[in-house]
């Protein structure tokens, strides 16, 4: 593998090299001085960029932007993006986890917020806050700070924000007289969605529809109401699980999603656009949501807040794809310029409108009024006030694997507490053998 | 070329020599032949084994692949302690078990079914083998829906009948068995060709003079058929074998290996183990003794089928 890169480099290296030749056989090209014809002979630094592949407009802001980009900073930057599949579950993550291994990685990457944590603990994306000024990172909303950080350096700069919310069928909430809360004080509990859901399913209407996927989704929505509970998935440190993720409380949380799974509110295996098709009456989504629902004019959809504990506080998932610059690149600060573009007030605004995502930056919301009125409001609400980030802690992966293995066996009814044991004691055995030192 | 024109010049005694100089010539060209092939082989089939033994004595997260630790035997203790690899090794052997049989019996039939004069014959044979000849992981996701435990074609038919919905793969306890009927409707075309092969080259007067002698179709089967297979019989099992233990796409399209670890096996477990959690030194240990059971099975397989 080594050789090759090496060969290729040799290839590489002998065409530039040529090429400059070409460009300066008049007089000797000093690094970066003009010269005596005037035009400065700089090498331009190719820069790459891996990304999940998306769809539509967040597709098309992405080309369009490395396009501005590339005009910004001709002659000096050439930004080459990939797009990689992401698949249903973790494809991307197992393409980095390739490169990592045979020194493969891009300048510049996008990864999944709570992956930051790992990467950053495992050297391969470097610290940030020698290109950001103060000013520039306290424009980022908090939640954004908090997912970048790992022991406290800057890492990863959010490219979007998220949450989660209860999108209702307005036809079926006024077929049954239900009046979904519009103010945050009254966001519906557990105990009163369950009515919902009773008073909705029948026939083949469920009650909710609240899988996304059997994978990083069901860590990323259902973490919450461990939170809402008063218990976390694993402690603040992020250095054990056992007692928080099986604490009584977590117990309580797991075994309310059983028991909307046998009575099946909801449907284990949904179609995707179950809700659209008016089959749910609820539906557990984000904003990505929101596009797609223009397909259905029959679709009438509002949105309230993610649902709480009866005693517990209001909260929301959080999170995104964040973008930085791997230990690899060989220019990380003309890298860093990539990762500073990618998540300006521009782009975080052209982003936000692209996938109708709440803006990872204040300044953005600037010229998104429609978050200031309902629909959109209670989502701006949950990102700014209410949100919380997933645990920050390199064994990420193995939390997020064992925890959406262990929801799905629950939904299908395997028994509650055994499950949790064995999240717990799978994260506490991998934290202490891979992470503890 | 130029041993061409010496032969013609010397005599009978150098004559020996440059034979066995053809000779010679005749192995180089031999290995240059297989030499690629060779090589190929080394690069990607032993290094990797050999690396894969020497990572499993080791501590190596793939993220971090400059911190790698030997720590001996530790991989191979946690993994006979480890309670997921006793289900996984479990789960691989129920697996091949059933559908080793049950998959040659059913190809077998098949290959007897398309073996006459019918007009539609066929028709009859692209059916059966067309799901040999669509990846695997798009069989995977139709049948994911066919199985929905709640709208699901299966179930539908089942309601017509009377028969409550089954959750399917959504069951630890129908999992593993809804994998099984998936995976032998969908690989038994493949050795129902190589049956039909072996069939159509057994020859027709065997049939026609046990016809006379008056045996009846059953006895043809039993006396002719079967035995003149033998053969064909041994490899299909074996390939079969070998297929059945590395099952992965099916489990990690369809349940990623739940529910409660029911359709976990040892390819899934590694997978697992080496890219998600990135434990690489742990998964190689696995895989060397996945390795040792494959060969063990073929070992015992082949020591089996010669002793007949």
């Amino acid at each position: 593998m080594k050789k090759r890169k090496r060969g290729l480099l040799a290839v590489t290296g002998v065409l530039t090299l040529s090429l400059l030749a070409g460009c300066s056989s008049g007089g000797q090209a000093n690094d970066g001085s003009a010269g005596d014809k005037g035009q400065a002979v700089q090498k331009e630094v190719e820069i790459s960029y891996w990304r999940p592949q998306a769809s539509g407009p967040e597709d098309d802001f992405y080309v369009r932007r490395v396009d501005e980009f590339n005009k910004a900073y001709q002659g000096k930057i050439k930004l080459k993006m990939e797009p990689i599949t992401r698949g249903n579950s973790f494809a991307y993550e197992d393409k980095i986890n390739a490169a990592v291994a045979s020194h493969t990685l891009p300048d510049v990457v996008s990864m999944d917020g709570p992956n930051v944590a790992n990467y950053a603990a495992s050297n391969i994306i470097i610290p940030l806050d020698e290109y950001y000024t103060k000013d520039d990172l306290n424009d980022f909303v908090p939640s954004i700070i908090q997912q970048g950080t790992y022991k406290g350096k800057f890492y990863a700069a959010g490219l979007a924000e998220s949450s989660v919310v209860l999108f209702y069928n307005k036809k079926i909430m006024k077929q049954y007289g239900i009046e979904p809360p519009t103010n945050i004080k009254d966001a519906w509990t557990w105990d009163q969605w369950y009515d919902v859901m009773k008073k909705t399913a029948h026939n083949d209407v469920f009650g909710t529809n609240m899988i996304n996927d059997k994978g990083e989704w069901m860590t990323y929505a259902f973490e919450q109401m461990w939170i809402s509970a008063g218990t976390d998935i694993v402690n603040k440190e992020g250095t054990k699980a056992q007692g928080w993720v099986n604490s009584d409380k977590g117990l309580e949380a797991a075994s309310f999603l059983q028991k909307l799974a046998k009575e099946k509110l909801f449907n284990i295996d949904p179609k995707p656009t179950e809700f659209e098709e008016g089959k749910a009456a609820t539906k557990l989504g984000g904003p990505w949501n929101i596009p797609g629902f223009k397909n259905y004019p029959d679709l009438e959809w509002g949105i309230t807040y993610f649902p709480r504990k009866a005693d517990g506080i209001v909260t929301s998932p959080s999170g995104s794809w964040a973008i930085g610059v791997s230990t690899d690149s060989k220019h990380p600060k003309e890298a860093a310029e990539v990762v500073k573009w990618m998540t300006n007030k521009d782009s975080s605004a052209q982003l936000a409108k692209a996938i109708s995502m709440p803006a990872s930056r204040k300044s953005a919301y600037d010229s998104l009024p429609e978050y200031n009125e309902l629909p959109l409001r209670v989502i701006k609400e949950q990102v700014t006030t209410v949100s919380h980030a997933r645990p920050v802690t390199p064994a990420y992966p193995v939390l997020t694997q064992k925890f959406a293995e262990a929801l799905t066996d629950i939904m299908m009814g395997a028994d509650v507490k055994e499950s949790l044991d064995n999240v717990a004691s799978a994260y506490d055995d991998e934290y202490q053998r891979n992470f503890s030192n | 070329m130029p041993n061409v024109s010496t032969q013609v010049h010397t005599g009978t005694k150098s004559n020996v020599t440059s034979i066995g100089l053809q000779k010679r010539r005749e192995s180089i060209t031999g290995y240059s032949f297989i030499l690629p092939a060779v090589l190929l082989l080394m690069l990607f089939l032993l290094l990797p084994f050999l690396l894969a033994v020497v990572f499993g004595f080791t501590k190596f997260n793939l993220l971090r692949p400059d911190q790698i630790k030997f720590t001996g035997l530790d991989n191979y203790v946690l993994l006979f302690k480890d309670k997921l690899f006793y289900k996984s090794l479990y789960n691989t052997l129920y697996f091949t078990v059933v559908v080793v049989p049950v998959q040659s019996a059913v190809a077998l039939m098949l290959a007897l079914l398309v073996n006459n004069q019918l007009k539609l014959r066929n028709v009859f044979r692209i059916a059966y083998f067309s799901p040999v000849i669509t990846s695997m992981t798009v069989i995977a996701i139709l049948w994911i829906s066919l199985y929905n435990p709640n709208e699901g074609l299966i179930n539908s038919a089942l309601n017509m009948l009377g028969i409550p919905k089954q959750p399917f793969l959504r069951s630890a306890d129908q999992a593993m068995n809804s994998i099984i009927f998936m995976s032998v409707w969908q690989a038994a075309g493949y050795q129902m060709m190589i049956f039909l092969a072996g069939l159509q080259s057994i020859p027709k007067d065997l049939y026609e003079a046990s016809a006379m002698d008056g045996a009846n179709k059953f006895q043809q089967l039993k006396f002719i058929t079967i035995p003149s297979l033998y053969n064909v019989i041994v490899f299909v099992l074996t390939i079969t074998t070998i297929q059945a233990v590395k099952l992965f796409t099916q489990p990690y399209v369809m349940t990623n290996g739940g529910p409660e670890n029911s359709t976990r096996t040892l390819a899934l477990l590694i997978y697992q183990q080496g890219f998600q959690f990135r434990n690489a030194g742990y998964a190689s240990a696995v895989s060397v003794i996945f390795f040792m059971i494959v060969v063990l099975i073929s070992f015992f397989m082949k020591r089996f089928f010669r002793d007949r």
